[in-house]
């Protein structure tokens, strides 16, 4: 198999993961799905140095996070609205509750919400803190926090 | 609307994402990566190609206009390279808190040497001009008295200038942002979050 059809499968089968960033990290449809398009072609550029001893999702975690934040640098100061995800057409929208999370999660900083977006997918502790990189007890201590204050404005 | 955050994690976790469409345009556009660092190569470029220039002057006027000008542009010169050398450090696969601070850190050092260009720029014209007329006309130019005013004309003509921009172009509201020191207290401020996170 080429390094091109590769990469085209591990891109398929993680597709959740560049979905969900560019959902959290741009505001409107157009701007979602340049930032997809921006990630998957960083992540071809990167490709060459990839380790395949290394967990792949991890490796593309942190890209694509990366490429997403560094996106924010550009238009700094803006926050994705609390009326975006109305502007979803239908058929790009998941339940009613997960829209919920997706607006509270919006509203963090940029590293809360990759540190939110990584425990919803499931990831332990230790894992966020290498894709993060932090320690895996400051990912519980901060994510503890984020419940907290959660609760306080629920 | 259920709130507790258990139980929408567990809804999370269940819900499907739709299918993503990929675009063959989008490979010549580059990345934010790409573009930061093809960016500052082309500022070498052109400072470098300033400190040849006002070099070969000032080796033929030996005045201290050419040698101002020389220094400034030696000056934007190193600080580009040094900004170009951090940015190529830069790895996009690394943790994401080590990468964002380090990115943050050439920030920094970008909009200062944005707002040291444009002010040192609005004083050095007048000098640069001087020397550049000289060094094109043979024709040797005494412009002690208006000096000052041009330069003063010069500074307001380049604020006002900046205001009308940065009303029209997000591009140029940057520069007024990096000259009136918001970008920069921004970028620390950004830059300070990013260190506690990883505290």
């Amino acid at each position: 198999m080429s390094d091109k059809d590769r990469f085209a499968l591990l891109l398929e089968q993680h597709q959740r993961i560049l979905y969900h960033v560019s959902r959290l990290y741009a505001r409107t449809a157009p701007q979602r799905e340049d930032l997809a398009q921006e990630i998957a072609l960083q992540l071809w550029r990167s490709f060459p140095a990839f380790d395949p001893a290394r967990k792949f999702s991890t490796w593309m975690y942190r890209i694509a996070l990366n490429v997403a934040i560094s996106s924010l640098r550009q238009d700094r100061g803006a926050a994705v609205s609390l009326t975006d995800a109305a502007e979803l057409p239908a058929a790009d929208r998941v339940s009613d509750e997960a829209e919920e999370l997706y607006r509270r999660v919006a509203q963090l900083e940029p590293l809360e919400r990759s540190l939110v977006l990584l425990y919803l997918e499931g990831h332990s502790f230790p894992e966020i803190g290498e894709i993060l990189g932090i320690t895996a007890t400051n990912a519980s201590t901060k994510l503890t926090r984020i419940k907290q204050a959660w609760k306080g404005t629920a | 609307m259920n709130s507790d955050f258990d139980h929408l994690t567990q809804r999370w976790r269940e819900a499907g994402v739709p299918r993503l469409q990929f675009h063959q345009a989008m490979l010549a556009s580059g990345t934010h990566f790409s573009r930061l660092t093809r960016g500052l190569v082309w500022e070498c470029v052109g400072w470098g190609a300033l400190v040849l220039l006002m070099g070969s002057i000032l080796g033929s006027q030996r005045s201290l206009y050419a040698l101002l000008c020389h220094i400034y542009a030696v000056v934007m010169l190193a600080m580009s390279i040094r900004e170009l050398i951090s940015a190529r450090a830069l790895d996009v696969a690394e943790p994401v808190a080590v990468l964002q601070r380090r990115w943050e850190e050439v920030e920094v050092l970008r909009i200062r040497r944005l707002k040291w260009a444009i002010l040192a720029g609005t004083v050095l014209w007048a000098p640069f001009a001087i020397v550049l007329w000289q060094a094109c006309t043979g024709i040797r130019v005494n412009v002690r008295g208006i000096w000052m005013g041009a330069n003063l004309g010069f500074g307001l003509a380049v604020a006002g200038l900046t205001l009308w921009l940065s009303r029209r172009y997000p591009g140029a509201h940057r520069i007024w942002r990096a000259v009136s020191g918001e970008s920069l207290a921004e970028a620390e401020r950004a830059l300070r979050r990013l260190r506690e996170f990883q505290e």
